[in-house]
């Protein structure tokens, strides 16, 4: 999990989550959450956590352990560290795409990365070793530092680590715009837009 | 053999031969091909994802491909 600081349900919901993979349960509460995503109070979780049969008074105090928030902040350094600020984020073999991507996308990478694969088995080398050789020289050796060889990363920046971020559309951002084209007059807002044609 | 003929001789086979060799050049063995590795070398190799290998997961276990996802709900 990585819970966006920006995001005002994702900690909560990453605790929740988290909390209910304690009790075997992480991959039922997390699609249930995708099912709800526009109800995720903290009635909401703990109703989800009932209606999956889920020990409710242990999965409160799991959600409010201090082992569960650092499980989730462990996650987030992680992704902080590798650079996968946004989310959701993907690493295919240590190939990075941010965002949603379309099925194509990832079925071209996925199947570049088997008929890696497939060649570095003719070497013998062994399929569990496939995960770390290909992703070896992903994000300049970050990736294979803190996902393979599971480093300890720099602490998360984002919320629920050293308190919550600003969001970036409250804060002020000098924007060098140059001789950028522009229109209309006055300057007591100014709106900037980064654009290109798909 | 004229003069003139062997230079162009000359100069056909310095030209086919940079070609041949560019080819040579460029047909390198893809990522991911050469020789066999040693069972040494395997043992050095690692198998286990240790910075994720508490988180949940799905498939098949080992796998050639490992799609990593983070994500959170807004």
């Amino acid at each position: 999990m990585n819970p966006l600081s920006f995001h005002d349900k994702a900690m909560p919901t990453a605790l929740a989550v988290t909390a209910a993979g304690k009790q075997g349960k992480f991959w039922e509460y997390y699609h249930t959450l995708f099912e709800n995503n526009q109800a995720l109070t903290d009635p909401d979780l703990k109703k989800y956590a009932a209606d999956l049969g889920l020990n409710v008074e242990q999965w409160e105090k799991d959600r409010a352990s201090d082992d569960v928030k650092k499980t989730v902040e462990a996650q987030q350094a992680i992704a902080m560290a590798l650079g996968a600020t946004g989310t959701p984020a993907f690493f295919v073999n240590g190939q990075t795409f941010s965002g949603a991507k379309p099925f194509e996308e990832f079925k071209v990478a996925i199947d570049a990365q088997l008929a890696k694969g497939e060649r570095l088995a003719a070497r013998n080398v062994p399929v569990e070793a496939l995960h770390a050789v290909l992703s070896g020289a992903a994000q300049e050796g970050k990736y294979r530092a803190y996902v393979i060889d599971g480093k300890t990363p720099p602490k998360a920046q984002a919320a629920g680590a050293d308190g919550p971020e600003e969001p970036l559309a409250k804060r002020s951002v000098e924007i060098p715009v140059g001789d950028s084209p522009r229109k209309g007059e006055g300057d007591k807002v100014v709106l900037t837009e980064f654009s290109d044609f798909q | 053999m004229s003069k003139t003929n062997a230079v162009l001789i000359a100069l056909s086979v310095a030209v086919l031969a940079f070609i041949a060799g560019y080819m040579v050049g460029n047909s390198a063995s893809p990522p991911g091909t050469g020789p066999a590795i040693t069972e040494e070398q395997v043992k050095e190799l690692p198998t286990v994802a240790k910075g994720i290998e508490s988180c949940p997961a799905k498939g098949a276990n080992p796998a050639k491909v490992v799609v990593v996802e983070w994500t959170d709900f807004q």
